[in-house]
Order: structure tokens, then sequence, then C-alpha cells
């Protein structure tokens, strides 16, 4: 096995850097800059079953080292995707993996059997989006719900199922054991911090929403101390997600118990990084001597009792 | 929708960056094959190395040429203060260009309205225009005299060009608005000038009733809060009219503008 190669299950990465849904569209904005076949895998924005409209203008404001969106799903519907926006990402791409978010569980459960023989590798499961007043997030900060939808899922369609974990819950392996047992896959580890920003002069919040999710360098400490919570909670393999901005982050990553991991806010100010993490990942294991699959999990300390 | 020039991501080197006026700073970068059309806007990484501040800040030239370009900024926040403290030989990173740019007529006349930092940019596109032989007419608003941007370029290409204040220290006391209704008293409507506006948003809304009422042509270029600046995060929504439940649909600030038709926008 060539040392940069990884696993999510079934699915085979070239190397563990993959995109974050939201942050890279259907992958067609970045080709100016990446050989989106060099990466592990593409992850697209979420998906929804009839077009999203998004929410009201601001939608994004800058924080310390890190971002606020509240998006709110824009996009342009399943049956668009389906025939403008995947066929040439499919052709482009190493791994194509389908962010889905629905309202109710039917939208889920329709969207995976949409895309069921689409030719895709894998769907990941948003039900961790903080920005939409249904569906979203309410299924993810609810064990029950995200069981229940997982398994309506795992009887809907073969193909591998992600489940993308919300981390604005008290206890995230709660969640993460639930959708294990419902049959999950793997573990995407995890979407944005739920926060606000205020204009003080205008004593008014400044994104249209209201609240926002939390990305960026700010929320990297908090996404690997899930990931490293999780890991020690689950056997399915977890992707880490949050504030990636270096090869140090992929590989705390990777330490902490993450198999591969997605690079989100960090491409709208580098829109080149994915390509270059591939490539120093890959001189930082010859240098150190060692593979991908030797850093999954090997932090030295004992995981969390309890 | 076909990409008309790729977008490059390169080094600049700041070759001047010093106060125009009051607040207004102007910055010079080599950065040579950087090509734009008028309208069309760039981002700046302030410091490659950092991630404070994190985003790109999206700015658009007033004057290009083969080895580089230069902008005017107003200095509003922490990213453009920052901005102040490079000097000459510091390297910024550039992505651009960036934006559908203006749709410039082939000939004619042409009504360029600029308010606040939104003037420098028409410069630019002005220049362009008169060296392609249209007839060009500039309004340029500002608050106040000592804040008025790029009066002697636009002067140079115009056939009139008129100032407005709000306050009155320079020119019409009033807003840029006024200034292009009076303009267009003068000049009359035949044949018909093609407005080309850049500037705060109540700027823009007046002049597109304003156009509306003269059955003119006026492209509006927009500001939005941005992440990425080239089409990726859905970040800078503009309400666009369309013919749904809504009455519209919001589109993409960075890539399907900045430049709308009035005409076009769904205007809060
Ligand atoms: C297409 C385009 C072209 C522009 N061209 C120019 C120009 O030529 N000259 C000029 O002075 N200004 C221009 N602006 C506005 C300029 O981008 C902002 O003033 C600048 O980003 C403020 O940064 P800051 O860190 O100082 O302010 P802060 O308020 O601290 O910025 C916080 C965040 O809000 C964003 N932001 C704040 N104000 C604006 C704004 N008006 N528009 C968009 N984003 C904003 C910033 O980019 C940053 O992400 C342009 C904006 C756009 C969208
Ligand atoms: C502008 C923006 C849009 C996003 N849209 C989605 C989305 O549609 N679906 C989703 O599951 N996550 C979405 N996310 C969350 C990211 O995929 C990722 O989980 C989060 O940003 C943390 O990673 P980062 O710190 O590397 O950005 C979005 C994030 C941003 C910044
Ligand atoms: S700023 Fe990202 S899509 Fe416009």
């Amino acid at each position: 096995m060539n040392n940069l190669q990884t696993a999510i299950g079934d699915v085979t990465l070239a190397n563990p850097i993959l995109t974050a849904s939201g942050t890279y569209g259907s992958g067609r904005e970045y080709e100016n800059f990446v050989d989106l076949k060099k990466l592990g895998g593409i992850v697209t924005k979420s998906v929804t079953l009839k077009p999203t409209r998004g929410n009201p203008p601001p939608r994004v404001v800058e924080t310390p080292s890190g971002m606020l969106n509240a998006i709110g799903l824009q996009n342009e519907g399943l049956e668009y995707f389906l025939k403008e926006l995947l066929p040439p990402l499919q052709k482009k791409a190493a791994r194509v993996i389908v962010n889905i978010a629905g309202k109710t569980e039917n939208d889920y459960v329709a969207l995976a059997e949409g895309l069921s023989d689409s030719g895709i590798d894998a769907l990941e499961v948003n039900i961790s989006c903080p920005n939409v007043k249904e569906g979203g997030m309410a299924f993810g900060v609810c064990e029950n719900a995200s069981s229940a939808l997982v398994k309506k899922l795992r009887k809907a369609t073969r193909l591998p199922l992600w489940v993308k974990l919300s981390p604005n819950v008290t206890d995230i392996r709660v969640v993460a054991q639930a959708v294990e047992q419902a049959g999950a896959d793997a573990l995407v580890v995890a979407n944005t911090f739920l926060g606000i920003a205020i204009d003080i002069e205008k004593r008014r919040p400044i994104l249209g929403n209201v609240t926002g999710g939390l990305s960026g360098p700010a929320v990297h400490p908090l996404a690997l101390r899930l990931v490293w919570q999780v890991a020690g909670a689950v056997k399915i393999p977890l992707i880490g997600v949050g504030g990636v901005a270096g090869i140090r982050e992929v590989i705390a990553f990777l330490l902490a118990g993450a198999s591969a991991v997605e690079v989100g806010t960090m491409n709208f100010v580098e829109p080149d990084l994915t390509g270059r993490l591939v490539d120093e990942l890959s001189d930082w294991l010859k240098s150190h001597k060692t593979s991908v699959s030797d850093l999954i999990g090997a932090l030295e300390i004992a995981p969390p009792r309890g | 929708m076909p990409r008309t020039n790729s977008i490059s991501d390169l080094t600049a080197t700041v070759t001047a960056n010093r106060e125009v006026a009051r607040g207004f700073w102007k910055m010079s970068l080599a950065a040579p094959g950087v090509k734009f059309k008028p309208g069309q806007f760039f981002q700046l990484r302030i410091h490659g190395d950092s991630t404070q501040p994190l985003l790109r800040r999206p700015f658009a030239p007033s004057e290009v040429s083969e080895n580089g370009f230069s902008f005017i900024y107003a200095v509003v926040g922490a990213g453009t203060a920052a901005m102040t403290r490079l000097s000459k030989g510091a390297e910024t990173g550039v992505l651009a260009p960036l934006g559908n740019g203006y749709n410039l007529p082939r000939k004619g006349r042409v009504l360029l309205v600029g308010g606040g930092c939104g003037t420098p940019s028409l410069r630019f596109t002005g220049e362009v225009l008169a060296a392609r032989g249209l007839e060009v007419y500039s309004i340029i608003g500002a608050r106040t005299a000592c804040t008025l941007l790029e009066v002697e370029a636009l002067k140079k290409i115009s056939t009139l060009c008129a100032v407005a204040t709000d306050d009155g220290s320079a020119g019409l006391h009033g807003h840029a608005v006024q200034a292009a209704e009076v303009m267009l008293e003068e000049i009359g409507l035949k044949p018909k000038p093609v407005i080309l506006a850049c500037g705060p948003e109540p700027m823009l809304k007046g002049l597109a009733k304003l156009a509306a009422e003269k059955k003119l042509s006026c492209q509006v270029s927009l500001e939005e809060r941005m992440a990425c600046g080239f089409g990726a995060c859905m970040g800078c929504a503009v309400a666009v009219k369309a013919d749904n439940e809504d009455g519209f649909i919001y589109k993409r600030v960075c890539a399907d503008g900045p430049v709308f038709e009035a005409t076009a926008l769904a205007w809060s």
C-alpha cells in the first residue's frame, strides 16, 4: 500500500485529502487552481430534493481566525444536480461523495434513492446544518432522530453512508454511537459550531439569519477534540473536519483517530490549498518514514473512559 | 457559463501605498500579466502567512497597466487598516480577475456615476471607453470636498464632469443621483447615454429609479460581504428578480456580478 492511501470502509482513497461540503461547490470553481483528480475525493455542496433559495444576506462574516456562515443550503435541487453538476464532476474527480440534506426523513430517503444508481462513491448525510429551520441540525442533535433516519437510509440504498455530525451537542459520543448502530459506514466530525456576530453600533446581528456556523482555523482544536472523543467511542472510520490550514492539522486529525480529513474555509483564502496538502503530506510522510495508515489513531495517550 | 478569462492566484509586490484623500489610500501593485475588464475586481490577501485577517478583501482597480495595477481603498476596518501598514516591497496575494465586468457599449455616450470608494474603479472604466472613442460623461459624489476621488483623471477623459458633495463643500450640494439628473437635463437624451455606476446602495437604487423614468439602460456594480470571491461559497447573495413564487432568487455578487442590469435586481 502506498503511504498516502487510506480507506473509509470499502471506499479506498488515494490520499486522505477531501473537500468539505459547501466550500467547494461541485468542484468547477477550483479547476483553475487544483487538479481535482489529485485529491482523495470531492465532497459536494449539500443537495436538497427541491431547489433551495437560501438565507437573506449578509450570509458570511469574518471572526477572529474564522468565519460565520449562514448560507441556508442554497442549491438547485437534485434534478439539476444529477443532470448538470454531477456528470462533469465524475469525469474530473477520483472519488465523488455527495452531501445530502433534507427537511424530513422522506426527503433524505428520496435523495438517497435518487443518487443510488448515479455511480457516486458515497453519500455524506448532513444531519448537522445549523442554518435551516427544518431538518438539518434538528436530526443531528437528537440521537433517536439521527438513528431512525440512518436506519431508513440504510434500507433505502447500498451506497456507503457517511454521517456528518453536529458539534452542537452536550456529548457527541451519544449520537455517534447511535448512528453507528443504525448502520452508518463512517462519521464525519464535524459540521460548524453555532455562533453569532453583532454590529455594536447598529445593535443588530450582522448575519441575515441572526445565527451562523463557525468554521476556519479558530475551530480546529474543538474539532480535534471531537474526533478524539468519537474515536474512543465507535469502531467505524472517522473523517476529521474543522480548521485545516496545513499538514499540521491534517496529521493531528489522523493521530486523533481520523482516517481522512476535509478542508473547508481555507480553500476560500488559498484556492490551491488541497492540491498542495497532498504533496506536502507525501513529503512529510517520507521524511518521517511513516504512512497515513500508521498515523491513524496513533496519539500516545489512553482514550478517555466513560 | 464559460469563463472568458481564467483566474490567477499570484504574489504581487507593493510598489506604492499612500494616503490620497482623508481616509482613502492608494496602493500600487506589481503583478505582471493580470488582465482586467472594466468592472472586474480582485481579492487581496493582506498577509500571506497569517490567519488574521483570515479572508481576502475585495477591491476594484482604478488604473491597469502591463506590469500591474493600482486601486484606492477607504480605511474602514481592521483589514484596510492593516493594508495601510504595507510598505513598498511587501508581498501580498492577489486573486484576479474576478467577476463579470460591465457590458460595455461599443459606441455612443456613457454616463459614469461614482460614489465614495466606488469612483476610482470608474476611472479605469472611463479610460477604456474614452480610448475606444466613446463620449464619456461623469459624476463624482463624496461626503465632502476633501474625499472626492479621481477628479482630475475623470475630467481629462470626460466631455462633462460634475461633482456633488453631501455638505456642499464642492460642486452640487447634494447626492450623485441629483447631479446625474442635472447632467441628463443638460446633455439631453439623444442619443441615449448608458449609465454605469458604482457606489453605495442608496445611490445605486436612486439611479435605478432615475434610469427607469428616463428609459435609460443602467448597469450597477454591487458590494456584498464575500468569503471566496470566485463563486464557490454562495456567501455573497443578492436578490435578482425571477419568475417564481418568491419573485426572486439569490445570485452571487462575485461570480454572477458584481455588475447587474439595474432592472434585473429585486431592490429591497
Ligand atoms: C466587488 C467589490 C469591489 C470593491 N472595491 C472597493 C474599492 O475599490 N475600494 C474600496 O475602498 N472598497 C472596495 N470594496 C469594499 C471593500 O471590500 C471593503 O471596504 C473592505 O473589505 C473592508 O475591509 P475591512 O477589513 O477594513 O473592514 P471590516 O468591516 O473590518 O471587514 C469585515 C469583513 O466584512 C467585509 N466587508 C466590510 N465592508 C464591506 C463592503 N463594503 N463590501 C464587501 N465586503 C465588506 C470585509 O471584506 C471583511 O470580510 C469593494 C467591495 C466589493 C464587493
Ligand atoms: C460557506 C460554508 C458553507 C457550508 N455549507 C455546508 C453544506 O452545505 N453542507 C455541509 O454539510 N456543511 C457545510 N459547511 C460546513 C463545512 O463542510 C465544514 O464542516 C466546516 O466549515 C468546518 O470545516 P473548516 O473549518 O475547514 O471550514 C459549510 C461551511 C462553510 C464555511
Ligand atoms: S463570495 Fe463566495 S460565492 Fe461569492
